[in-house]
């Protein structure tokens, strides 16, 4: 429970985190998943392996040959927002590609998808983008007992490189697979101290388990808690803002890996963690 | 000094600046809100068109004239080829244009403003029909073809309206409250008294000659008044009331539209008795319409008092007026700071999201001079077309920018091909739909685009719910531009900008909650997490 002037509202975060904390000439580097990649790699952050950067149409057409050699691959718009055009697709054995959801692929409908990402449709400002292919991330065990499909992530917000508050997000079969609590992902609280799973939260009702595979959620210990508490504080330290939420996600094989920064996180967390952000943010000014 | 605090001084700065410059308008000066209220006034064209066949031609109609409660000005008349007329009589004026062995396409366009006053009567419920009226009054009391006094049903309906003690307040009530009641039919022609009473349902100039049948039968003299109610627009239809003559003065009433001895201020009167609006020779092609604009003008004492005061926008009308600026298009300017004070109230202090931030501003803006009506017609007939439009263009594989263009293409065409249509088929409301929406058509487009992405990406639940945002928040909007009260006020008052830029800036430093927020974080404080 909180009182009302705990709760960080829009107008709120605005005006004292972002205007005032986040300066514009910081944004494109947020904006641009390529240019947050090759920050974080300078930090040493782990993120993804890259597999190619298309920015031409050229390039396209190279890259669709190339990729038929990748089992899998995930194609991004770099300054996209919400998830908008991000292609998950595996290779089949007759040639070309389905997508999770079971979407047959061919070499022409890569090309075009490429395509509209070059000219930036599912990009911020509809200005003209590039393309970012990389490593399919394979969810760590600890995920896939709770649902096994989609990928679960993990979002920290940190104010001046300290972590302010947590959260978990699972997809469901309402969110298609995806870890947006807006398509119906659930929310799971997570201690700071601990990375310790709280209640969850699944259209705004208070859950412990999961809504499909009815797998219990709170009380359990996420891995590598440390690590991603240490690579948010390294990504925040790296970033040219002060405000920033960070999503993490844990590969089987490869361990913590970072996927985004953001540079105006979303306030739901507060739902999610029964808390407002206030207190914590005053508690670091 | 603190953030904070400079915004507060600049908020309490401007905001006193304006107080004092409003006082010393009233309290030195002599500012009155009477003397301020602007008048609505209506630009009226008639425009006519008909074709000769190589005999004479000749075609008549009603021209209005200033009065007692309407003033006419401005009257123009443009006839190319033919020769016009003007004919007074006590009740009318009548213009006449005519030529001898008229051959080919003829078009009359006859323009003028008009501003007309409310009427108001107050019966005396004391009042007796009297027994004799002068010679004069003979024609308004007697039996026409239309209006029959005589027949059995006529006979039966006045005997039962009919006051006993004769008093005229009485009786008109009565036959005002059987009129009234009786069903309405849009329908045009023309409906006799006997038709009317017969049908039980009736037209306009049904139900006024009903009236008139049945006030005669009364004792009290009456007439048909024939006229234009003035609303923006295209019409073709014309309408007709009627006045009864009480206590020396002619009262106006209508039986449709619910007016019981009053008028409001957009009854434009053309003639009256027992008339057809139009008459031309046979076999011409005979076609009419009017067309309406409103418009809000000073009214003559705000424009004389201004003038002679300092500090007011109507004193650099002048100014204005050199580089182009109508006042009509002055005040369009500056509503526009009220119109997206409205739309700064929804984002930020109740937290509606809207399509693109201004547009339903624009929008509103847009629709001014048409109505709000065929605004939001406009707009959804835009969506709809791009909807259609981009689905085979999605099937083809066509990149955004082209795909964009060619959506605005298919946006244009359609809004040209309502106007055309609407000329052809006579539907004055779909001209008004086309002509609203030729303005902002790019913006429109671009938004529909975006409109029909979230519908594929967010679901017709989240779209549907954003678009009723947006036509809510371009209603009110629309309204707040739209009050005369406001636009006199800023005329006189510019200094009331002063108080808008101080609004927007404390909204601009407001840091509560939003009111969707409230319900939105509703758990985080009310400690009732439904399990």
């Amino acid at each position: 429970m909180a009182g009302l002037s705990q709760i960080m509202g829009i107008n709120r975060r605005n005006l004292e985190l972002i205007y005032r904390h986040n300066p514009r000439s910081g944004f494109p580097v947020v904006d641009d998943k390529i240019l947050t990649k090759e920050a974080l790699s300078r930090a040493r952050v782990p993120v993804p392996r890259t597999l190619r950067i298309v920015d031409s149409f050229l390039g396209a057409r190279q890259a669709v040959e190339e990729l038929e050699r990748e089992s899998s691959f995930v194609v991004k718009p770099a300054r996209g927002s919400g998830g908008g055009g991000v292609l998950i697709a595996e290779s089949l054995p007759e040639g070309g590609w389905r997508t999770p959801s079971g979407r047959r692929l061919d070499r022409e409908q890569l090309l075009q998808h490429l395509g509209d990402i070059l000219f930036g449709v599912y990009s911020l400002g509809r200005a003209d983008d590039r393309a970012l292919v990389e490593q399919r991330v394979v969810p760590h065990p600890f995920f896939r007992e709770i649902y096994a499909r989609g990928i679960a992530d993990i979002r920290i917000i940190l104010f001046k490189e300290q972590p302010l508050m947590a959260m978990m997000r699972i997809p469901t079969d309402a969110s298609d697979g995806k870890a947006n609590l807006h398509q119906g992902a659930m929310g799971v609280r997570l201690s700071l101290a601990d990375g310790r799973t709280g209640q969850g939260v699944y259209r705004g009702q208070t859950v412990t388990r999961h809504p499909d595979t009815d797998a219990p959620i709170s009380g359990r210990v996420l891995p590598f808690w440390s690590e991603l508490l240490a690579h948010a504080r390294a990504a925040a330290r790296a970033m040219p803002l002060k405000y920033v939420g960070v999503d993490l996600v844990i590969d089987a094989g490869l361990g913590p890996l970072m996927l985004e920064v953001n540079a105006r996180p979303g306030l739901q967390i507060q739902v999610i963690n029964d808390a407002g952000l206030v207190p914590a943010v005053e508690g670091i000014q | 000094m603190s953030r904070k605090g400079s915004l507060r001084l600049t908020i309490a700065v401007l905001l006193s600046l304006m107080a004092a410059l409003v006082l010393y308008k009233v309290l030195v000066l002599g500012y009155t809100y009477p003397n301020l209220i602007p008048q609505a006034s209506y630009s009226v064209q008639l425009s006519m068109s008909f074709t000769g066949i190589g005999e004479d031609l000749s075609v008549r109609t009603f021209l209005p004239v200033s009065d007692e409660t309407q003033s006419i000005a401005d009257e123009l008349a443009s006839a190319p080829a033919l020769s016009f007329r003007r004919e007074q009589t006590p009740l009318y004026v009548i213009g006449e244009w005519s030529r001898y062995n008229a051959e080919g396409p003829f078009q009359v366009l006859y323009s003028y403003s008009a501003q007309v006053r409310p009427a108001r009567y107050e019966l005396d419920p004391g009042l007796r029909i009297p027994d004799h009226y002068p010679k004069g009054f003979n024609q308004y009391l007697a039996a026409s073809e239309a209006i029959q006094l005589d027949h059995p049903l006529l006979r039966e309906l006045s005997a039962r309206v009919r006051d006993p003690e004769h008093r005229a307040r009485a009786t008109l009530q009565a036959i005002y409250d059987y009129v009234s009641a009786l069903g309405g039919r849009p329908f045009k022609g023309t409906t006799d008294a006997v038709t009317a009473a017969k049908l039980g349902e009736a037209s306009c100039n049904g139900k006024s000659r009903l009236f008139i049948a049945l006030a005669r039968n009364n004792g009290i003299p009456a007439r048909l008044v024939g006229g234009l109610i003035l609303s923006p627009g295209t019409k073709r239809t014309s309408h007709q009331w009627l006045e009864a003559y009480v206590a020396g003065h002619w009262v106006p009433f209508d039986g449709l539209n619910s007016h019981f001895a009053e008028l409001p201020d957009n009854y434009l009167a053309l003639y009256r008795g027992d008339e057809a609006l139009f008459t031309h020779s046979p076999n011409i092609g005979f076609d009419y319409r009017f067309s309406i604009q409103r418009r809000i003008v000073p009214n003559d004492r705000l424009a004389g008092f201004l003038g002679g005061h300092a500090f007011n926008l109507y004193q650099a009308l002048s100014s204005f007026r050199r580089v182009n600026i109508s006042l009509n298009l002055l005040k369009f300017l500056l509503m526009i700071p009220f119109g997206v004070l409205v739309v700064v109230v929804a984002r930020n202090v109740i937290g509606l999201t809207t399509f693109g931030t201004f547009l339903p501003a624009l929008m509103a803006v847009a629709s001014r001079e048409t109505g709000l009506v065929a605004g939001v017609a406009g707009f959804l007939i835009i969506l709809a077309v791009t909807a259609l439009v981009r689905i085979p263009l999605n099937k083809l594989g066509v990149l955004h920018t082209p795909k964009l263009a060619i959506l605005m293409v298919a946006a244009i065409l359609t809004m040209l091909g309502l106007t055309v249509l609407a000329d052809i088929v006579r539907i004055d409301a779909l001209a008004s739909v086309g002509a609203v929406t030729l303005f902002p058509i790019a913006i429109l487009t671009i938004t529909a685009e975006r409109i029909s992405l979230s519908l594929e990406e967010d679901g017709w639940k989240k779209t549907g719910l954003t678009m009723f945002w947006t036509l809510l928040v371009m209603t009110v909007a629309y309204l707040m531009m739209e009050s005369v009260a406001l636009q006199a006020l800023i005329l006189a008052f510019p200094e009331l900008f002063l108080g808008v830029v101080a609004l927007n800036l404390w909204i601009g430093h407001w840091t509560g909650l939003r009111l969707l927020e409230l319900l939105r974080f509703r758990s985080l404080y009310s400690g009732q997490r439904k399990e």
